[in-house]
């Protein structure tokens, strides 16, 4: 295995670049990156960045890739900020992560860093349970549970107009139940953030699709508001809540390195 | 507290939170993305929607089957352990279900059940060999 030295450069071997860290903490890692390669560490001033020796024949979109992208800035998170790379950076050597991206854009990856410090990410997507919704927009709506009496058991040709109009009553209401509801649950997390980034809705039922940046310590508060929206709304809403994690969604930029 | 736990899913005291797909697909899709002549993306960085979810299905397809695990791979890490947890979508009702409880039991909120898990029940000795339930997409 070919491994970085703080003042050598490993000729024609390309580094994979995990992430970007200020601190480097404890410079062990147990975790393998990809193709199982140990971890080594580039640094330039307070600067340092975290890689492996990537295989020549790239580094495809696998499961194990992937995952071992994760577990790296996972480790990596626990004990310093760091500034998780989009999965699929590789560097053509190890003199380009010094001073091309270490080096040239320290001031922006300082600020980056400031930025993110002692923080991690949530992500939170609610979603209707689609049966319990619908139901409910029956019981609510005098009219729509009409006009749907009127159409059930009658052939398909004779109340296509109906249906139709059935469609958009519920739909309207369903909007209309979204953004309540959207509402009710920003209002008791926002607070806790320091900022958030709304990710897009992936179904007709997906009501939030929403990352916060909370502080490290803030964890239990936010585990603790979820928990109680959760409780507050019951059976009617799917809680997806993921974290922590490194900051994905609030490094979320490209950097434009000069050549 | 963030525990050390070197497990693919966020941990914390309370338990972990979130499945595998979810998190991948805020790897593939998030994160600093370096853009010069230094980096050489391989893998492609402006994988985006379509594709974040073709690849998220591939892998759910792999992990299911045990297939297209690259040489060397050691399935023994706690990483493929969590893949072993991996959720499917119940090809009846469409929520996420742990895969084994989908194939081996039933759908815990329509019933819908796997020809496996069927035909484990009418005879309970002996499992026939994993009959895939979907023809994966590519």
């Amino acid at each position: 295995m070919i491994s970085p030295r703080s003042d050598g450069v490993t000729e024609a071997q390309l580094w994979y670049i995990y992430g970007v860290v200020g601190d480097l903490g404890s410079c062990e890692f147990t975790a393998r990156g990809l193709r199982d390669e140990r971890v080594s560490i580039v640094r330039h001033a307070d600067l340092a960045a975290l890689v492996s020796p990537a295989p020549p024949d790239g580094c495809p979109v696998t499961l194990p890739n992937v995952v071992a992208h994760q577990l790296v800035l996972q480790e990596a998170m626990l004990s310093r900020t760091v500034l998780p790379l989009r999965f699929g950076v590789v560097a053509p050597n190890l003199n380009a992560v010094r001073e091309q991206l270490l080096r040239a854009q320290s001031t922006r990856l300082r600020e980056l860093l400031a930025h993110v410090a002692g923080k991690v990410e949530f992500v939170l997507k609610v979603s209707w349970h689609d049966q319990l919704v619908l139901q409910e927009i029956v019981a609510e709506n005098r009219e729509i549970r009409t006009l749907r009496d009127s159409i059930l058991g009658q052939p398909e040709q004779q109340t296509r107009s109906k249906r139709i109009l059935l469609g958009q009553m519920v739909d309207a209401d369903l909007r209309a139940k979204r953004k309540r509801v959207a509402g009710r649950i920003l209002a008791a997390l926002s607070p806790l953030a320091h900022a958030m980034e709304n990710g897009k809705t992936e179904t007709e039922m997906m009501i939030l699709n929403v990352s916060f940046l909370i502080s490290a310590e803030a964890q239990t508060e936010i585990d603790k508001a979820v928990a109680d929206l959760q409780q507050e709304f019951g059976q009617r809403l799917m809680f997806n809540y993921l974290g922590p994690l490194p900051p994905y969604s609030f490094v979320n930029i490209s950097l434009e390195v000069d050549r | 507290m963030i525990t050390s736990q070197p497990t693919l899913q966020p941990t914390r005291e309370g338990g972990a939170r979130g499945s595998l797909a979810d998190v991948i697909e805020v790897i593939l899709d998030k994160g600093l993305v370096i853009n010069a002549d230094i980096t050489v993306s391989v893998a492609g960085v402006e994988l985006l929607g379509i594709k974040i979810r073709a690849a998220l299905a591939s892998f759910a397809t792999a992990a299911r089957y045990g297939l297209e695990f690259p040489s060397g791979t050691n399935i023994e890490t706690s990483a493929w352990q969590q893949v072993q947890v991996l959720k499917e979508a119940c090809p009846q009702c469409s929520k996420q279900v742990p895969a084994h409880e989908l194939l081996e039991e039933s759908c815990p909120w329509c019933g819908w059940q796997s020809a496996r898990a069927k035909a484990h029940q009418a005879k309970s000795s002996h499992l026939p060999t994993p009959v895939p339930l979907a023809v994966p997409e590519t």
